[in-house]
């Protein structure tokens, strides 16, 4: 049955209340002013479904949902309340609604096609709650350890993040987030969504995600979505740090590394030698100076796990590879300069590259492509409606057309 | 008054944008009994400026009356059929089934097509060469003209999109000519 105006009404107010938007900011979005938006919430003025469709964008809701009974306030806009900056800048607001939007299509046409495949796997842990930021390490350097194994990584460096999140349904999505935002984490039955701050460095982008993967793998069970900021760091994000660089940077994973660099051994290596046809015991011997780690190490340690140079010295420490001397030594010369330039010496400091790196961690958006033209190929969304899903996903009208679903004259 | 009774005929982006590419769309507006109507979805997807601009033309003359949904009934029938369709598509359909308007696409995808015969029934969906034939007939627009313009969009053609549109326009113009011969 079709609600009437007068129940759309309290609908709309509910709805921009849940996101936590002002009339104000709802005005502006609309290019109304503010007694215009109060009036269309209280059903004295009659909504356009242009301005239908600005509203379901900006606060992350599909329009229909507007006119489903029973109505549900809430939804995604979760999200928009933690994050309040997010609302303030045009720019972030228009990626992050965005970003919204292609979750709720990926759902949409997920419920269509019949397929479950974005229902997370990620099993739910029962923790004890962290008391001090001790616990929170400990807790942090277990999980990541049993995370590992539980996805069979060895003790490799991890080549692509997002498709280990991708692995465990989790969408993966690069967004332009506020500066001091890294992340943020939602949940989005049945889905689990990690955002990353797509104007931050790869390596920081791939060390936040991770990041965010604790949040999915630890938190998110209790609340509907959590937001990570750089400097604010409650015990639940000491642990979700210690996780990723954990989870990055495995102990044996960097201890092999180093070996092979001939770092951080022994002096004396056994080095056994052929004498006149007998195996004699031999002990190599290499100076102290020889097994020291050096900043060239660390570059290209960093490169190797695909983290930054300053979550590797961090690393190093941790682990009680070098002394709190030498990590303070190595972040004054990573400060002024250095590390970079060893990058660009051996030609690798596309790590450091920072502005939106969207291809290389998204999977949201491959998606999103897949299941429309799925969709489309079983007629459960029409041509016009491709391509509108195809731009929302990110290509360029000449990219769309080379598709043979989005023609007119299919042949 | 007599406005009124003609019968009114809602236009989809693509059948606009034809339209428009074959200098067609003045012209058909004034074939007698019907006026055409525009919903703001579709005004909104006709972003190229050449083409955006003879749109606006159109409105201005009265050729074409730009047209919003904002009924309640009108808003939950567009949010349904956005699901499936797209939002001009969605927005004209949800106004023709609401208003009684015939509409005119030449879509034939099986989810859009279901959609129309669902809510307004095939006889109520017109297509482009159906128009043309009546606009020739009564001689608003010539067919030589219409072969002639498509010559030049030929020559002017760049990237997919025109080509699609294109190899679309030469059926359009092929059964024009198959329905004028006919008749």
């Amino acid at each position: 049955m079709t609600i009437t105006h007068d129940e759309l009404a309290p609908r709309l107010r509910e709805a921009r209340e849940a996101a936590g938007f002002t009339q104000e900011e709802v005005a502006k979005a609309l290019g109304l002013v503010r007694p215009a938006v109060a009036q269309i919430e209280a059903g004295k003025r009659k909504l356009s479904s242009i301005e239908l469709m600005t509203l379901s964008r900006l606060y992350g809701r599909p329009p229909q949902s507007f006119f489903e009974d029973p109505f549900e306030r809430d939804g995604i806009a979760c999200i928009w309340r933690a994050m309040p900056e997010a609302r303030k800048d045009p720019v972030v607001q228009r990626g992050m609604s965005r970003g919204i939007e292609i979750v709720n299509a990926i759902l949409d046409l997920e419920k269509k096609l019949g397929h479950s495949r974005i229902c997370s796997s990620v099993p739910g842990r029962k923790l004890t709650p962290i008391r001090t930021k001790w616990e929170a390490v400990i807790q942090g350097q277990e999980i990541a350890e049993q995370e590992r194994n539980r996805l069979k990584l060895g003790m490799d460096p991890i080549d692509n993040p997002s498709a280990v999140l991708d692995s465990q349904g989790i969408l993966v999505l690069a967004l332009e987030l506020p500066p001091g935002i890294s992340g943020f984490t939602f949940r989005c039955d049945p889905a689990v969504v990690c955002a990353v701050n797509a104007l931050d460095a790869l390596s920081r982008q791939r060390y936040s995600l991770i990041h965010e993967y604790c949040h999915a793998v630890c938190d998110i069970g209790d609340t509907p979505g959590i937001v990570s900021w750089t400097e604010k760091k409650d015990y639940r994000e000491v642990r979700a740090d210690v996780f990723a660089a954990g989870f990055l940077m495995p102990e044996e994973g960097i201890k092999s590394f180093l070996a092979g660099r001939g770092k951080a051994v022994p002096s004396r290596i056994p080095a056994p030698r052929i004498i006149r046809e007998d195996i004699v015991d031999y002990e190599a011997r290499r100076t102290e100076r020889a097994r020291e780690i050096d900043l060239i190490d660390v570059v290209v340690m960093a490169i190797t796990f695909g983290v930054s140079r300053e979550a590797a010295i961090w690393r190093l420490r941790n682990l009680n590879l070098i002394n709190a001397r030498k990590q303070e030594l190595f972040l004054s010369k990573e400060k002024e300069g250095f590390g970079k330039s060893v990058a660009r010496l051996f030609g690798i400091s596309e790590m450091d590259i920072s502005g939106p790196s969207q291809v290389a961690l998204q999977n949201a958006q491959q998606r999103l492509f897949s299941l429309a033209v799925e969709a489309a190929e079983a007629s459960l969304i029409s041509r016009g409606k491709l391509i509108e899903l195809l731009k929302l996903a990110g290509l360029a009208e000449i990219d769309i057309f080379e598709l043979p679903q989005a023609r007119r004259n299919r042949k | 008054m007599g406005e009124d009774k003609a019968t009114p005929v809602v236009v989809d982006a693509n059948a606009l944008i034809d339209l428009i590419k074959l200098s067609a769309l003045i012209p058909v507006t004034k074939i007698a009994g019907y006026r055409f109507l525009v919903v703001e979805e579709v005004v909104g997807e006709i972003r190229r400026p050449g083409q955006a601009e003879i749109l606006k033309s159109a409105i201005r003359k009265c050729c074409l009356l730009r047209v919003s949904l904002n009924l309640s009934e009108e808003l939950a029938l567009f949010a349904r059929l956005h699901a499936v369709l797209g939002r001009g598509e969605s927005a004209s359909l949800a106004y023709a089934s609401r208003h009684g308007c015939l509409f005119l696409s030449d879509e034939t995808q099986r989810a859009f097509m279901r959609e129309v015969i669902a809510l307004i029934g095939e006889k109520s969906l017109i297509r482009t060469p159906v128009l043309l034939a009546c606009a020739v007939a009564s001689h608003t627009i010539s067919l030589a003209s219409l072969k002639s313009r498509l010559k030049t969009l030929k020559e002017l053609a760049a990237g997919p999109k025109d080509r699609d549109d294109l190899e679309h326009l030469d059926r359009v113009l092929d059964r024009l000519q198959k329905s004028l011969e006919e008749r």
